[in-house]
């Protein structure tokens, strides 16, 4: 029998006249478990009522057994990446994850070594002594989710952790991900881009306006999804090429250049569009800055599934 | 050292060092040098000796006590957790074993030592200037430990009210500046016992009871020194325990979440 790491019942939380989270109930975990959702569906304000910063005004939430609104004393279990990109810019990436950890109650010594492991899980070992100003909103990402799984915690709490990372990133992180899970951590990621959670978990909530609309197995909503055309926007500093090479693609039905380093592709296949782009990007061939879904494409089957 | 005193440490230098950026800088840095520049200024005019000793004193009631120091820890006091609040950063902190109110005293105590930074090496110049051009005449009994007193009591109880305003609105610039020149000042110049409800008049009352000599030593009060020490700190005091309550067990996010 599987527990649960997370369970949200009738959560609701108001923003004055606006509703962040509507009622909403939903389990996570075992695992990694994906929160999938438009803008503004109320993904982050479900992670910062998990990680104390908001109270709920209805419902109740529990972590790991416990209610999200008793005091936590004791936070070696979680392990949070808020969307914020904004860093403490006048540290270096290896001082503040070792700073945090400080506050942890790691002794330097450890503190050091935790910081070293945490930097190579995301790759960024060799800017370490960089100040965090400098750093790019792709390595800001991976700084923040170094900062989450440094102290090794039980649950991983990540809003948004992929986006900005350009497609080598993601697939590193996500290969990350699932190396965690199988070490026995629980992650909950949210994301605006149902495949890219696909690649990592079957088990996903959905959610739209403050409410889960979907929760469990990923393929009947996929397939539903699939019958859908998908808008792309990649940032590119050789459009023409890019757009070159997107032509090419059966599955792509449209190419269009909204601005001189984006190209924006319709297709019938966004997974295979996806595993295509990360070829892509990994010859070298096309420079390749970052993916962006659109969301109405998106919001149009969230639509779809609320009916 | 215990394990929650190291991360206090941690998180006093994390603090100060976060200081001491962009416009934070530039103004505090720029109000520590008007109290030397407009000693040195008296000097090149032709003011010296206790002519410029008198000036010293003014200097520090009218500038230092009126201007330097509720702007200089206003600006470096509402940043302290408003600035993490509004960029989300508060949760790396408050998501960590170090304990809440350690939080605020650890914030509390770097902005406090950047606050020092700024201030104590302006006040030390101002009575180099001073010196410089006493011409034989010297500092009154009490008057730099006065003035010194001013500086210190000051910030400590003007940081942690302008970290409290920092820490419950959004507003806490303009709401300190109100706070600081409307209450702060306004009602010091009142009749009767108006004034009491002001900070000022206890620094005031601190400065006049460790000094005999004019401008400081002149002010019109009716309690002693202890009280004039105490209640400045006390309000500090109920200001850092109401802001421990408030990282402990109020929101502490940004405006609406976008996702």
């Amino acid at each position: 029998m599987t527990t649960p790491v997370v369970v949200a019942t009738g959560a609701t939380k108001r923003y004055g006249e606006v509703l962040g989270l509507n009622g909403f109930t939903a389990e996570f975990g075992p695992g990694i478990t994906g929160l999938v959702g438009p803008n503004g569906a109320g993904k982050s304000t479900f992670f910062r009522v998990l990680a104390g910063q908001l109270h709920l005004d209805a419902g109740q939430i529990t972590i790991l057994g416990r209610p999200s609104s008793a005091p936590v004393r004791s936070n070696h279990e979680v392990g949070y990446c808020p969307e914020s990109p904004t860093l403490y810019e006048w540290m270096s990436a290896e001082e503040f994850l070792r700073s945090l950890l400080r506050l942890d109650g790691f002794e330097e010594s450890e503190a050091r070594r935790r910081c070293t492991e945490a930097l190579a899980q995301v790759d960024l070992l060799s800017s370490r002594d960089r100040k965090l100003a400098g750093f790019s909103r792709g390595m800001r990402q991976r700084v923040k989710i170094a900062q989450a799984l440094a102290h090794d915690p039980t649950l991983l709490l990540l809003d948004e952790p992929l986006n900005a990372l350009d497609p080598v990133s993601r697939a590193h992180l996500l290969d990350l991900f699932t190396r965690l899970a199988e070490s026995g951590r629980h992650i909950i990621l949210s994301s605006h881009v149902l495949y890219e959670v696909e690649r990592l978990t079957d088990q996903i909530v959905m959610m739209s306006n403050g409410r889960a609309i979907a929760q469990g197995d990923l393929h009947q909503i996929r397939d539903l999804i699939d019958t859908r055309p998908l808008t792309v926007e990649v940032t590119t500093s050789d459009p023409r090429a890019l757009g070159r090479a997107l032509a090419g693609w059966e599955h792509v039905t449209d190419v269009s250049f909204p601005g001189p380093d984006k190209v924006v592709a319709q297709t019938r296949s966004p997974d295979t569009f996806y595993r295509a782009l990360g070829e892509l990007a990994r010859t070298g061939d096309v420079p390749i800055r970052g993916v962006r879904g659109t969301d109405d494409n998106l919001e149009a089957v969230f639509r779809l599934l609320a009916e | 050292m215990t394990s929650q005193a190291r991360r206090l440490a941690v998180l006093v230098a994390m603090t100060y060092r976060g200081t001491f950026v962009g416009g934070r800088l530039w103004i505090s840095t720029l109000l520590a040098a008007l109290p030397p520049v407009i000693l040195g200024a008296f000097l090149a005019y032709g003011v010296t000796g206790a002519a410029l000793i008198s000036g010293f004193g003014n200097v520090v009631l009218l500038l230092v006590l009126s201007v330097q120091l509720p702007l200089t820890t206003l600006i470096l006091g509402v940043g302290l957790f408003r600035t993490e609040i509004e960029e989300d950063t508060l949760p790396f902190l408050t998501l960590r074993t170090i304990a809440r109110p350690s939080i605020v005293v650890g914030k509390y105590l770097g902005g406090w030592a950047a606050a020092l930074t700024f201030l104590l090496p302006s006040f030390a110049v101002s009575v180099g200037v001073t010196a410089a051009g006493a011409q034989g005449a010297s500092f009154p009994p009490g008057d730099l430990l006065s003035a010194l007193t001013l500086v210190l009591l000051g910030s400590v109880v003007y940081l942690a009210i302008y970290l409290l305003m920092g820490l419950v609105t959004r507003s806490a610039v303009i709401l300190g500046l109100v706070y600081a020149f409307l209450w702060e000042f306004v009602l010091r110049l009142f009749p009767g016992h108006i004034p009491q409800i002001t900070v000022y008049y206890y620094l005031r009352t601190v400065a006049a009871e460790l000094t005999a000599a004019d401008p400081l030593g002149s002010y019109s009060t009716s309690v002693g020194l202890g009280a004039a020490l105490a209640v400045p700190l006390g309000i500090a005091v109920v200001a850092l325990v109401l802001a421990s309550v408030v990282v402990g067990y109020v929101e502490t996010a940004p405006g609406r979440a976008d996702g």
